[in-house]
């Protein structure tokens, strides 16, 4: 019978695992991420209450340890390290949300051209997914078309769009997750 | 969101994982900005001068030496607390660099007091250029170590912008005023308390602004 997780154990595993995505394991990082994502869900969780955006929350908290992967000591404890990273995105979700509250509405400048889009091949997008990009928020949309219709890797796009690499992926992310739940999974 | 895109994104953020450099040990950066503070003070210090009783002025922990130790303790405090600003999980540091700052400035701020109280008579009517000179002095020498600062801290991870510029501003601002301190004789309670230990408050006004810009521009960069 395998003997009981202790923390201390559970904390050099992590120690561990964070030290070797550093040096670019990318296996080491997916076993830590998906051992974080429970803990942070529930830190998210407690914080924020039963609010609807435990989950964005969380995943936004993944990006943030992505992008400040480099600011981790390996010497020093991964956990206080986490939950400063969590305790400042939920701090800026509670700031979004106080902002939204009292803001009036808007509207942002297009970034994406309207015109039917096309693959870099020159086949046109489906009618449905035409749609369903034009109807993602402009910065998930943006993301999106420069991945995978202008088929720019993410550091161009990321370079192009103004912003770092991790969070042009959480823009992508959610805008695959956008048009998914538009227009089915069969068409990604 | 759902459970299931949370595996997404792992899969997207470990895709491509490429290796990092972590960022050196916060003892070493902090020792770094002391190095940079150094040399500029040494360098002014031998244009300018050193004061010639220094040794005589720096023994004396209720006059000129409690303003020195007051205004170093608030430098290295303030250094600490803004480059543990930028390290997620340093918060203990954050606090113990506040806490060292706060003591010094108190320090240099009550030796500044006593000596104002014990002086017999205290003239506001005379010019503030000697005053704004060194104030002067300690914003030059702060300049290098506060760009310092700004530079570890663009590279790191900045959640509180505003506290890391003001202790930043504030902490090199004092290892300034030590520098006038090592250099201005005066004794004169008015011209120690406006000219030096006013500095890292004076520091704070000027510096602050530039350095959010600064830090601002090097993160997006």
């Amino acid at each position: 019978m395998a003997e009981p997780d202790t923390q201390e154990d559970r904390a050099e595993r992590w120690r561990s695992w964070m030290a070797a995505a550093q040096a670019g394991d990318g296996e080491a990082y997916s076993r830590l991420l998906t051992e974080l994502l429970p803990m942070v869900r529930g830190e998210v969780r407690r914080r924020l209450g039963d609010d609807e955006a435990v989950e964005d929350v969380s995943q936004e908290v993944l990006i943030r340890i992505h992008t400040a992967r480099h600011t981790y000591r390996a010497e020093r404890p991964l956990l206080p390290w986490v939950r400063t990273i969590t305790r400042n995105a939920v701090i800026d979700q509670a700031r979004r949300r106080t902002r939204a509250l009292g803001r009036s509405s808007s509207v942002e400048p297009e970034t994406i051209p309207v015109d039917p889009p096309e693959h870099p091949g020159g086949d046109r997008l489906s009618p449905a997914l035409e749609r369903a990009l034009e109807s993602l928020p402009d910065a998930q949309r943006e993301a999106v078309w420069l991945l995978k219709v202008e088929g720019l890797t993410v550091s161009e796009a990321a370079e192009r769009v103004g912003i770092s690499g991790g969070a042009l992926k959480l823009r992508a992310h959610r805008g695959y997750r956008g048009l998914r739940d538009l227009v089915g999974r069969e068409i990604l | 969101m759902t459970e299931e895109s949370g595996q997404d994104l792992i899969a997207a953020l470990t895709e491509d994982l490429t290796p990092t450099s972590p960022i050196p040990p916060l003892r070493k950066v902090v020792a770094g900005v002391l190095l940079l503070w150094l040399a500029i003070a040494v360098v002014l210090l031998l244009v300018l001068g050193v004061r010639p009783e220094i040794v005589q002025a720096l023994s004396t922990p209720f006059a000129s030496g409690g303003i020195f130790a007051g205004l170093c303790a608030a430098g290295l405090g303030g250094l600490i607390a803004a480059l543990a600003l930028s390290v997620p999980g340093r918060e203990a540091t954050v606090r113990a660099g506040f806490a060292i700052a706060g003591v010094g400035l108190a320090y240099a701020a009550g030796v500044g007091t006593f000596l104002f109280v014990q002086s017999p008579a205290i003239t506001w009517t005379g010019s503030f250029g000697a005053d704004f000179q060194c104030l002067a002095v300690a914003v030059i020498v702060a300049l290098v170590p506060a760009l310092g600062v700004i530079a570890f801290s663009a590279r790191a991870q900045v959640f509180r912008p505003m506290a890391l510029v003001l202790a930043a501003a504030v902490g090199t601002a004092a290892l300034g005023a030590v520098t006038s301190q090592a250099h201005c004789p005066t004794e004169d309670a008015r011209h120690l308390m406006l000219g030096h230990i006013l500095a890292p408050g004076f520091g704070a006004l000027v510096l602050s602004l530039p350095l959010l810009v600064a830090l601002r521009r090097s993160s997006r960069a």
